[in-house]
């Protein structure tokens, strides 16, 4: 069968997304394995996960590389962590996630795969972990689905992601106004990241696999 | 001079005004202990900032704190400058090998610190699947009594006819299933149109309805282990809104503390968001009340009043939840007392309407 490596990490084989298996012959959420030339590849669920999707709808911008420090808010209980984890298996993943249940979970992943750090704290107050987060990370990215999602994200950006680093959110406009058409969420989103002066370079919509789902990626230029 | 001092899970540093190392000391490579002196280090001095703030002092520096510190002047514009120069110091001076495994004693900190925060006991999440697992309890009881009414129907339908109420059906069948004999029904069983039933069909329905019996006193017992704690963590909102609904209002604001933060409006229409959002798409009218509906104030009021005695209802029970949750004082019979002026005042109002 044809691999092929799209982005950094991500492979394409037939017409579905892989990532290599940081550790061979775990599943994290019982998706499929498939072994090729001795490699073990993680089938990555476009249903289950939203950079799975944006990519399978024609993500063009993918920032992850293997040595990417990221920040992602929203962790839950790792299913696209896992995969993150998969691709950046020499960064680091600070895992912010402030429910009890998933995290715990959470936990249970970072024993497995080292270069996850889960973190207990709401991503509201993005003070509280910068205990652990030591130096300026390549990417963040957001996925909480509340109303001031794109206000948090941004502060987040501002205060730990590198001056040309990016920055990507999954934007639930269920949750930031259900009577208004998602595309007016969406821009009005993306008018909130250009007014701090970031750069908006795309913006994925995510049916069918997330109904009234976007995914925004933008630029910090300074 | 001006000497920055920074605290980390590593340790606490010192930095001068030009941004270079003045004093260090480590804690133990242990990420239990880490854990700890960041806990104890957000609330107080720890002896290791105490110990570098009287070096520095004796050397003439004022001390200046990049995180948050009581006491002491704040200064966090250079907290990522340090925090990247200590990153180096750690790698350079050998304390940990490579980043790789700096991020791993990261993780094993974090997980020692959410571990005390999951470790803390909260009593509101147990009451919110008690509050559930009662209302599972009760379907279940209410599913099986109606197989069994239906196997006894078979037998003996003339009793499971008159004996309407479910509890005593069962008391009566666990402990005697023999139609013969059964006390009060006799002329019942002598004309009985039923089937027979052999000794050992009648063992099981007698083994039936004594797990059902079982299950109706455990029910009971639940209802008894959240009043208890409704009592203990929540006596204010336990005594306006009642033992039941207090608590589905734990459940549905996801805990105490949330309660004791949502605005009265929301409380008013936990558990209607479907009507809500019905209402907010253009379609429906809105939604006077939620869960709230089952307290005896708004079942007893007529239906005009219901969304004026809801509203009121709904502000006390959030006053409850407050109180509950910060100063833990009782104060429920003011409370109550209040709400009951405000419903007299609903009511009077009404009347001079009506009489107009």
């Amino acid at each position: 069968m044809k691999i092929k490596e799209i982005f950094p990490g991500v492979f394409r084989i037939g017409d579905d997304l892989f990532t290599k298996n940081l550790v061979p012959g775990e599943k994290v959420y019982g998706e499929r394995l498939v072994k090729i030339n001795g490699v073990e590849y993680r089938f990555w669920d476009p249903f289950r996960s939203k950079p799975a999707s944006a990519i399978k709808k024609g993500l063009k911008t993918f920032p992850l590389e293997e040595d990417s420090n990221i920040l992602y808010l929203g962790a839950a209980t790792g299913t696209t962590i896992s995969h993150f984890s998969d691709i950046a298996k020499n960064g680091v993943i600070y895992a912010v996630e402030i429910s009890e249940v998933p995290y715990r979970k959470l936990m249970d992943l970072s024993k497995k795969r080292f270069n996850i750090v889960p973190i207990l704290a709401d991503a509201r107050k993005e003070k509280e972990y910068s205990d652990f987060i030591f130096g300026k990370v390549n990417v963040v990215y957001c996925d909480i689905s509340q109303p001031d999602e794109v206000e948090i994200f941004i502060r987040n950006c501002e205060k730990y992601l590198k001056d040309d680093g990016y920055g990507m959110v999954a934007v639930k406009s269920r949750s930031i106004d259900v009577v208004k058409d998602p595309m007016e969420i969406y821009r009005e989103a993306e008018k909130k990241i250009k007014a701090v002066g970031y750069e908006h370079l795309e913006t994925v919509k995510l049916d069918p696999f997330e109904k009234d789902h976007a995914i925004i990626v933008c630029k910090k230029t300074k | 001079m001006k000497a920055y001092v920074i605290t980390t899970m590593f340790g606490v540093f010192a930095f001068n005004e030009n941004g270079k190392l003045i004093d260090k000391i480590y804690f133990e490579k242990n990420a239990e202990i880490a854990a700890k002196k960041l806990v104890e280090s957000k609330k107080d001095l720890i002896n290791e900032e105490k110990k570098i703030i009287e070096t520095l002092k004796n050397s003439g520096f004022d001390v200046v704190f990049v995180n948050e510190k009581v006491g002491y002047p704040v200064d966090k514009s250079k907290e990522e400058e340090l925090k990247a120069k200590i990153r180096q110091l750690l790698i350079s001076e050998k304390r940990f090998s490579n980043p790789a495994e700096l991020a791993r004693y990261s993780a094993e900190v974090a997980s020692n610190l959410a571990k005390t925060k999951l470790k803390e006991v909260k009593k509101d999440k147990i009451i919110a699947h008690i509050v559930q697992a009662i209302d599972e309890v009760e379907k279940i009881i209410n599913t099986l009594v109606e197989r069994i009414r239906e196997i006894y129907a078979l037998y003996f339908p003339e009793m499971e006819k008159k004996v309407k109420d479910h509890e005593k059906f069962i008391k009566m069948i666990s402990s005697e299933p023999d139609r013969d004999k059964i006390k009060g029904f006799e002329k019942e069983a002598e004309e009985t149109v039923g089937m027979e039933f052999s000794d050992y069909d009648l063992e099981i329905v007698k083994e039936f309805s004594t797990n059902i019996r079982n299950l109706m006193s455990f029910k009971k017992r639940l209802e008894k282990y959240l009043e208890d704690l409704m009592e203990e963590t929540a006596p204010n909102l336990k005594e306006i809104a009642g033992i039941k609904l207090g608590a589905k209002l734990i459940k549905a604001a996801g805990g105490l503390e949330k309660l004791a933060k949502l605005p009265s409006s929301t409380i008013q229409l936990l558990g209607a968001e479907k009507a809500l959002f019905r209402f907010l798409r253009g379609r429906g009218k809105p939604p006077k009340h939620g869960y709230i509906f089952v307290h005896p104030y708004i079942q007893s009021a007529p239906k005009r009043l219901r969304g004026k005695i809801a509203r009121a209802l709904a502000s006390k029970i959030m006053v409850a939840a407050r109180i509950d949750f910060f100063s833990k004082e009782y104060k429920a019979d003011e409370i109550k007392k209040d709400l009951e002026k405000r419903i007299k005042e609903i009511y009077e109002s009404d009347k001079k309407k009506k009489g107009r």
